[in-house]
């Protein structure tokens, strides 16, 4: 009877410890997985960055407001110098 | 029964994890070195490393409203091969898809894989599109794989090339400011070690052997892209105009030290690195030494006037023209036939004769010494990698030819930023500053690591001097050979410098170097800007008031309004001359 009984509690505690080795396991592998669409997500960030690089230099902008017809006011608005410039 | 065998089994695990025991400690034991090295080995087939790559930092310059990238970096896909895992008939399949999805030739594959069967990895195609990436995983080909490289690249394309410079595949950097600000702008990769099964399927985290990616730092710049295209702009057509050798401009704020522009012409696009001379690469601005030539007198005028040695209205007599000096040699003033003139208008005429006197008076001692306090000589400490000090002789080699050439610009070599440097203590009340190209450093969450403040260097004129030199400088423009620089709305000052070039048998013949760093407004000076043309085709024009005068106007006219400065005088209307 006694040995019955260790051999249940032995058993259930075997059962109980490939279910958290398997949990353990898959819990593992998610990670593994973030990982990959984390390092894939980066990337994708790192070329949006350049993208934009790209779209907001002076040249980019200046030729897509000579496509698009805009009007660049070239008038000096009157405005004191900027508060850096202050004397010694 | 059972607890039999598991008594045996258990003492058969301890009997041979005391022998492992006994062998590590034993020193010598021929067995330990067999067993560690299984275990050695045992180990390394469980690892799985995943590289987690981190990203290397970006350069930023100003612009209108907000930062603009000027330097940054992306991975990009190519796709490999691992040869050894294919039959031949299988390296014609796969070249056939890839020649398909890369939409080249099979035969071009083929030759390349069936060339080095015996290696475990061939580059088919490097910089691919992420579309190609994606085709070429649906493949599901053990044999065939994607890995993925860093990729530089400059939106701005070959906007300030040659301050920021380069990194190459490799990720080492080529000068300018990726070789100064390497440090920071390097990443450290990280990595994800896992244990993995025999079939190397990963079963746990090595969590202490795990790093965590860190991205490199972002650096900030005080280079405006805008001010930086106005400059660019002029330098390159002065220098095609007048068929120059090369050309340089640099433009400050005098009040801060911020460089706001800097340039070399010709110039090169980082993107194509490896197509351009290494001499293209140059940052002229700071690496090649040049006579400044005229551009020199007011800096001397200005310190013996601080000095007491003279004041802007002492008169000196300038010789009708030619000047023999005492063990001096010969100096004229190109033609001009100037009597007796005050020290103010010895710098608007731009009068050698007076110059050299003005060298008289001061002494070898003084003017090396005031030329150093100046910052000639020595470098300015931008940062910039190949930064030159200029040239300036040891006192002990100078004699009568240097007291009365180095006050006109002769026997001395400056940079071109040590001379705007030097222009700028006109403009603030009489402080050297350090030029600043580098404002901030941001790590890559944005938060600032670094802030570098601006920085005087050491007061070289009173506030008073420098307010009459620049009085004096306004008049070289209005009334002196800086007259091609008169602004529209604005008051603004300069100087002129046409200096030979010398060489290894004197100067040369019909070499010269025309310069012209001017500010403005001359009120409350926003900018100073140094043109300077190298070597320009003399039938074509080299005086300093042509060949970069204009530009230097074209610079400053567009900078100002660009900066929103308020102008400072009606249109048309001359400047009060402020004596």
């Amino acid at each position: 009877m006694r040995l019955a009984f260790i051999i249940i509690i032995l058993t259930v505690i075997a059962v109980g410890l490939v279910h958290l080795r398997r949990r353990e396991v898959i819990v593992r592998s998610e990670i593994q997985r973030l990982q990959v669409r984390h390092l894939a997500l980066r990337r994708e960030i790192w070329d949006r960055q350049l993208e934009l690089g790209h779209l907001t230099t002076p040249r980019a902008i200046r030729s897509r407001a000579e496509t698009m017809a805009l009007n660049m006011s070239n008038e000096v608005p009157a405005r004191p110098a900027p508060p850096e410039q202050g004397r010694w | 029964m059972i607890f039999a065998v598991l008594a045996l089994m258990l003492i058969a695990i301890g009997a041979r994890y005391e022998q492992m025991l006994r062998c590590r400690r034993v020193p010598g034991n021929p067995d330990k070195a067999a067993i560690t090295g299984q275990v050695a080995r045992a180990r390394r087939g469980q690892k799985i490393v995943m590289p987690l790559p981190a990203r290397p930092g970006n350069i930023y310059g100003r612009g209108r409203y907000d930062s603009v990238l000027l330097a940054g970096s992306r991975q990009v896909p190519g796709c490999f091969v691992d040869p050894k895992l294919l039959t031949d008939r299988q390296h014609a399949e796969v070249s056939e898809q890839l020649a398909e999805i890369f939409d080249t030739e099979a035969f071009e594959i083929y030759t390349q894989l069936a060339s080095r069967n015996k290696r475990r990895f061939v580059w088919v195609q490097r910089e691919i599109t992420n579309a190609q990436a994606k085709a070429v995983r649906a493949l599901k080909n053990r044999a065939v794989g994607i890995e993925y490289e860093w990729r530089r690249e400059y939106p701005n394309g070959g906007l300030a090339g040659t301050v920021i410079g380069f990194t190459n595949k490799n990720n080492e950097s080529g000068g300018g400011l990726h070789t100064m600000l390497n440090r920071v702008l390097t990443p450290k990769d990280g990595k994800y070690v896992l244990k993995g099964d025999a079939m190397r399927r990963p079963f746990g985290v090595m969590a202490k052997l795990s790093v965590s990616p860190s991205d490199g730092r972002n650096a900030y710049l005080s280079l405006d892209v805008n001010i930086q295209q106005f400059l660019q702009h002029a330098v390159s057509e002065s220098v095609q105009r007048y068929g120059a050798k090369w050309g340089t401009g640099v433009v400050v704020n005098p009040w801060t030290g911020d460089i706001l522009a800097m340039c070399s012409a010709p110039t090169y696009d980082p993107n194509n690195y490896s197509r351009v001379p290494a001499e293209q690469m140059l940052n002229r601005a700071i690496c090649c030494p040049f006579e400044p030539g005229s551009i020199y007198k007011p800096i001397i005028a200005a310190a013996a006037v601080q000095n007491n040695i003279l004041n802007y209205q002492s008169r000196i007599y300038c010789e009708n023209g030619v000047y023999h000096a005492r063990r001096g040699g010969r100096i004229s003033d190109h033609g001009h036939r100037y009597g007796m003139m005050s020290l103010w208008d010895i710098v608007v005429k731009s009068s050698n004769i007076g110059m050299a006197k003005v060298g008289e008076k001061l002494g070898n001692r003084n003017l090396w010494r005031l030329s150093r306090q100046w910052g000639f000589g020595e470098k300015t400490n931008v940062g910039l990698p190949g930064e030159t000090g200029g040239i300036i002789r040891p006192l002990n080699r100078w004699d009568g030819y240097s007291l009365r050439r180095i006050p006109f610009g002769q026997e001395i070599s400056t940079s071109a930023l040590q001379l705007t440097m030097a222009f700028s203590a006109f403009a603030n009340g009489g402080v050297l500053m350090r030029p600043r190209l580098v404002q901030t450093i941001t790590d890559a969450h944005g938060r600032v690591v670094y802030q570098n403040p601006p920085a005087r260097v050491r007061r070289v004129l009173s506030a008073d001097v420098a307010r009459q030199s620049l009085s004096v400088l306004q008049d070289v423009v209005e009334r002196g050979t800086g007259k091609k620089c008169r602004l529209k709305n604005y008051t603004s000052w300069g100087k002129t410098g046409t200096a030979q070039i010398p060489g290894p048998q004197g100067y040369t013949d019909g070499a010269y170097t025309g310069s012209f760093i001017g500010g403005a407004p001359a009120s409350n000076p926003a900018v100073v800007c140094l043109i300077s043309i190298y070597w320009p085709d003399r039938h074509k024009g080299y005086y300093g008031g042509t060949v970069a005068a204009p530009y230097v106007k074209d610079v400053l006219q567009k900078t100002l309004t660009y900066l929103q400065v308020t102008p400072d005088r009606p249109e048309g209307q001359m400047a009060i001359r402020p004596r």
